[in-house]
């Protein structure tokens, strides 16, 4: 048994092809029907996400197992070969294992260390066991992809700093305040980025949001959103007073909150710290806000160095994960040779143990004169004169069978203790 | 740092078996037990407050504490403290207790205080420095523990120095306004009440309470070790 990986993601194909070769959730019944039904496919995984969609196989042969699975996409989305196969990446076993666990730690994505990939292997998983794709290897597999994921979340610093704008915006936050439970958030003006980062706070648990806009309408219109409360656009200043995160995203050409005013409602807050984070372009927080004891002053600018620094951070971060992800699929592929060798050492044990049991019959029958006891030590004797003889076979076989020429020991075993064919490789 | 806390804790415990006195009668035993109630406070404000990047801080301190004591001699740690008749009351073990608490919460005010300017410049520059920023404590932690530290640690050092004069009078029949630990220490309790004062009223959080925080104690320190060394006066013992 092979274990391949057909598909393609963000680096070796275009959004067009990716969009093209999607399953939708109504299609994965007739999806996997269709790819169990190749001769070659005795498991599947289907990995699709916005930047990948890959093809996770059992085979008994990879050459014919990766060739029909590439037939299956061709077919099932009416893409010719031709163009499909100069996005397709394939891997085969050993290849294939550290293929699906660099995916699901994250390694493989557009921006290493982000969380929601293994989230979206999980429900692959889920699916294709729901569609009943998955058997012992698979199973096995994508339930060691999610523990060296979890591993090297735990072990790795690979998704511990932000790398969004908006979540260094609140991992900053964090850096200022103890806790955000007790604090209260003042969006200035509306703008994407600036809702997101309130979204995140909110997420992360905040007192309060405050919204404030020159027109008051929309502040309303916001702050319903995020359930808060509307500041009319002239109560800034003594709104401030009460609020440590301003977030602010105007259209305003001119500096709207300045040092004097800061300074004066620093005063009235005896001092208790404020996070400023402007996001937008051009700058509504006079710069030299910064400058005021207890005032954090953050414009587009820092935030995206912050990102890039922290993003710098992760990949040296990935380099500690190939590590960890190196000996795992060492042990993986160990796993997956001992599973391979196991029918045949069954069936070695088998037949020794029927050729023991026949003579052993024959030899009772011509000693006719012997008590039970004698009887019992004879029958002992078999037993181990059988075991002793298969041990070392039996040992190097489950050794090698992890090294390159695993599948010629087991050939060879196969042929050299005559079992037949009947019981099938691998099940 | 709990194992090693564990083993001064007894040895203190024998300690006080043995010559059935707490260790205050000379600097180098005085230095041991502050260093003992150092850790052990750090110890007790880890169940409130997540600091304990701290402790790389507070064991050097409480390290360098234990070296001075053995430097300034390992015998006096060992045998009994030259008894002059003064020590046989109840007032200078309350006296030295009180101000060592007092001293060790200012000590821990004081890392406080260098972890606040570091974590605060990392924020304020922005752009470099900002990656190992993770392990430090918030501001806000770092400020409060500052705080906390504070408004223990000024009462027990008022008690200190009340229980200090008044003991003095009852023991001493000489003038202990004039003694230079006596004046400095007064300058530390008006520096540190200034300091709560400032606080409370025109709201010197932050920044400006961990530089004052690290201010004070380098007073306290030179009030507890400086003057023992560079002046002299009845409070020599220490």
């Amino acid at each position: 048994m092979h274990l391949i990986v057909v598909g393609l993601n963000h680096k070796t194909a275009p959004v067009e092809v990716r969009e093209a070769i999607t399953f939708s959730q109504e299609e994965m019944g007739d999806a996997f029907r269709m790819l169990l039904s190749l001769a070659s496919v005795s498991e599947a995984v289907i990995l699709c996400t916005c930047n990948r969609v890959e093809i996770y196989a059992v085979t008994p042969e990879v050459h014919a197992g990766i060739s029909e699975v590439k037939f299956f996409l061709s077919k099932y989305h009416s893409i010719s070969p031709e163009v499909l196969e100069n996005h397709l990446y394939t891997y085969s076993n050993e290849e294939a294992v550290l293929h699906l666990f660099r995916v699901s730690s994250s390694l493989d994505s557009m921006v290493i260390g982000e969380p929601q990939i293994l989230g979206q292997v999980k429900e692959a998983y889920s699916v294709a066991c729901k569609h009943r794709a998955c058997s012992a290897i698979l199973n096995k597999l994508f339930h060691k992809a999610f523990s060296v994921a979890k591993r090297i979340r735990t072990e790795t610093k690979i998704g511990s700093s932000a790398v969004s704008i908006s979540y260094a915006a609140v991992e900053l936050a964090k850096k200022i305040f103890e806790t955000l439970s007790d604090k209260i958030v003042m969006v200035v003006g509306a703008g994407e980025m600036a809702e997101l980062a309130v979204k995140h706070l909110i997420n992360t648990g905040i007192k309060d949001v405050y919204v404030t806009n020159r027109t008051y309408e929309r502040a309303i219109k916001l702050a319903q959103e995020f359930k808060g409360k509307a500041i009319p656009f002239d109560e800034l200043y003594t709104a401030m007073r009460n609020v440590d995160i301003v977030i602010t995203s105007t259209g305003s050409t001119s500096f709207i909150i300045v040092p004097e005013k800061v300074r004066e409602v620093m005063r009235l807050r005896k001092g208790r710290s404020v996070f400023f984070i402007d996001i937008a372009v051009p700058r509504d927080i006079d710069p030299s806000v910064d400058a005021i004891d207890n005032v954090f002053l953050y414009n587009i600018d820092d935030l995206k160095e912050v990102v890039e620094t922290n993003l710098r951070e992760r990949m040296k971060e990935a380099e500690k994960a190939e590590q960890i992800i190196a000996a795992e699929v060492k042990q993986f592929i160990h796993w997956m040779s001992v599973l391979q060798v196991t029918p045949t050492i069954v069936s070695i044990r088998e037949k020794a143990e029927e050729i023991r049991k026949r003579e052993l019959e024959k030899t009772l029958l011509s000693l006719k004169n012997l008590s039970e006891e004698e009887k019992r030590i004879i029958e002992l004797m078999s037993a181990s004169i059988v075991n002793k003889i298969l041990h070392h076979p039996v040992t190097i076989l489950k050794e090698e069978a992890a090294g390159r020429d695993g599948n010629l020991y087991i050939a060879a075993a196969r042929k050299l203790f005559n079992i037949d064919d009947e019981a099938k490789e691998g099940e | 740092m709990i194992l090693a806390f564990s083993v001064h804790t007894l040895s203190l415990i024998y300690r006080f078996l043995v010559f059935g006195s707490l260790p205050f009668g000379s600097l180098p035993l005085s230095l041991s037990f502050y260093s003992w109630t150092l850790v052990g406070i750090f110890l007790l404000m880890l169940i409130n407050f997540r600091i304990h990047v701290m402790g790389s801080f507070i064991s050097p301190l409480a390290f360098i504490a234990v070296l001075i004591s053995f430097s300034k001699g390992w015998s006096a740690v060992t045998t009994r403290e030259p008894w002059s008749g003064i020590f046989k009351s109840a007032w200078v073990p309350l006296h030295v207790t009180f101000s060592l608490l007092g001293d060790s919460l200012f000590a821990l005010a004081f890392c406080a205080g260098i972890l606040y300017l570091i974590q605060e410049y990392r924020l304020k520059k922005k752009r470099k420095a900002l990656v190992r920023i993770s392990s430090l404590p918030s501001l806000e932690t770092l400020d409060r523990v500052n705080f906390r530290c504070l408004t223990i640690g000024f009462p027990l050092l008022t008690v200190g120095l009340i229980i200090g004069a008044i003991g003095a009078e009852y023991t001493l029949n000489i003038p202990w306004r004039y003694d230079p630990k006596v004046i400095w220490s007064v300058l530390t309790w008006f520096l540190y009440a200034g300091m709560i004062h400032a606080r409370l009223i025109k709201g010197w959080r932050g920044k400006k309470a961990a530089i004052l925080a690290i201010f004070g104690f380098i007073i306290v320190s030179f009030s507890y070790l400086g003057v023992n060394i560079f002046l002299t006066g009845y409070h020599h013992f220490y």
